[in-house]
């Protein structure tokens, strides 16, 4: 008779235990961006449906996009001017220079560029286009040559 | 069509201009000019002046002649010569002026622009520079014979905030308004030297930031005067320079 009541109470125990420590236990609240090892952050505008992942070296300025069929491993960055629709794929040795579609003029030249001479004029070679060199504003300004009689001429200034 | 008689026409004239509002006064406080003036005074008075300048330019704010981050090294010879010089690996670049001849170099690049420029003082190189060739040097006008009268050209208001830092120094942030621009100049509380310049673009979206630190500052240090006129290399090709339409 006397073992009943000890046997009640640390039945009661359980629940009583459980509802004291309830707000111990993690919540609901710990979603996957909330997780301290998300570098991404709360306010990460991507969400956490984004398939991306938190490794996508693009960031999350990049106005690609998740539907982007280039893939997280695109290594081209965002400033590559080939656009999306480019089916070349990303592991294309030829670059961004692409001599099927050469930018008229740009502010910087390509690491693989060479200089090369016609007429006594240096010409900047990259990827089968030949640029000249304006400074405008201070600045050089690579500009697309054409080519005449299979040699580059020196082009109109751009700007 | 009837034109009223020229004295009429001068007389309507007169009046007119009396109506019209006068050019409201730049509102600029005495702290501001009291540390304006100690800033050009302490800069004017050595004949020569060095310092490196690094700057931060926000995202989307175009800015062609500033070039990458890496420091400029800035030289100055009262009271018209000036060099600077980027080291950036390929693109290294170094303009040179002594007064008569602007020359911009790429070395690593091979190609140089040179063009004939007379100005007799710094700021009056700055002005022609952007005058013809689209483009102020570096900022010339911290290193200009009056920096105050560069500071408050076309300003609309200036006040002082004290007991800011840069770094470990304490200073004075000397903060200039101005149609479409606002500029803060942290000048060192202690050496009166400029520490920090900033230009906040009030007309762009985004009020966009051109940040320039300033260190490693030497007044009336020798230099070495062939800097002022240096030339490109033998087999460098000179390029037009010129300004965008």
């Amino acid at each position: 008779m006397k073992t009943r009541p000890r046997q009640l109470h640390a039945f009661l125990l359980v629940p009583l235990a459980a509802v004291l420590l309830a707000p111990l236990v993690p919540t609901a609240s710990a979603l996957p961006r909330q997780r301290p090892a998300n570098p991404r952050g709360v306010a990460d505008p991507r969400g956490i449906a984004d398939p991306r992942g938190i490794a996508d070296p693009r960031g999350i300025a990049d106005p690609r996009g998740i539907a982007d069929p280039r893939g997280i491993a695109d290594p081209r960055g965002i400033a590559d001017p080939r656009g999306i629709a480019d089916p070349r794929g990303v592991f294309d040795p030829r670059g961004p220079f692409d001599p099927r579609n050469p930018a008229r003029y740009m502010y910087a030249l390509p690491a693989t560029y060479t200089m090369r001479a016609f007429g006594g004029i240096n010409y900047y070679y990259c990827s089968g286009t030949y640029y000249y060199v304006y400074y405008i504003n201070g600045q050089p300004v690579y500009t697309r040559a054409t080519i005449v009689n299979g040699v580059p001429t020196v082009p109109p200034r751009p700007m | 069509m009837h034109t009223p008689p020229l004295p009429l026409r001068v007389l309507l004239a007169t009046m007119l201009g009396l109506l019209a509002p006068a050019a409201a006064p730049a509102q600029i406080s005495p702290e501001a000019r009291a540390v304006a003036d100690a800033v050009s005074k302490k800069l004017s008075a050595a004949p020569t002046v060095a310092v490196t300048a690094r700057h931060r330019i926000s995202p989307g704010l175009h800015i062609g002649a500033a070039g990458g981050s890496t420091p400029i090294e800035l030289t100055v010879q009262r009271p018209n010569r000036f060099h600077a010089i980027q080291n950036a690996g390929p693109e290294t670049r170094e303009l040179a002026y002594d007064g008569r001849s602007l020359c911009l170099l790429y070395p690593k690049l091979g190609h140089h622009a040179i063009e004939p420029l007379r100005a007799d003082s710094i700021e009056e190189f700055a002005d022609r520079a952007l005058e013809r060739f689209g483009f102020r040097p570096p900022v010339a006008e911290l290193l200009a014979n009056d920096v105050a009268a560069q500071l408050f050209r076309d300003a609309d208001s200036a006040r002082v905030f004290a007991g800011e830092s840069v770094g470990w120094t304490r200073c004075d942030r000397l903060h200039i308004e101005q149609q479409g621009l606002t500029g803060d100049l942290w000048v060192g509380a202690k050496d009166r030297l400029p520490r920090r310049f900033r230009l906040t673009f009030t007309d762009q979206p985004g009020n966009p930031t051109w940040d320039i630190r300033l260190s490693n500052w030497k007044l009336g240090a020798p230099v070495d005067e062939a800097l002022f006129s240096k030339r490109p290399p033998a087999g460098s090709q000179r390029a037009p320079l010129f300004k965008s339409r």
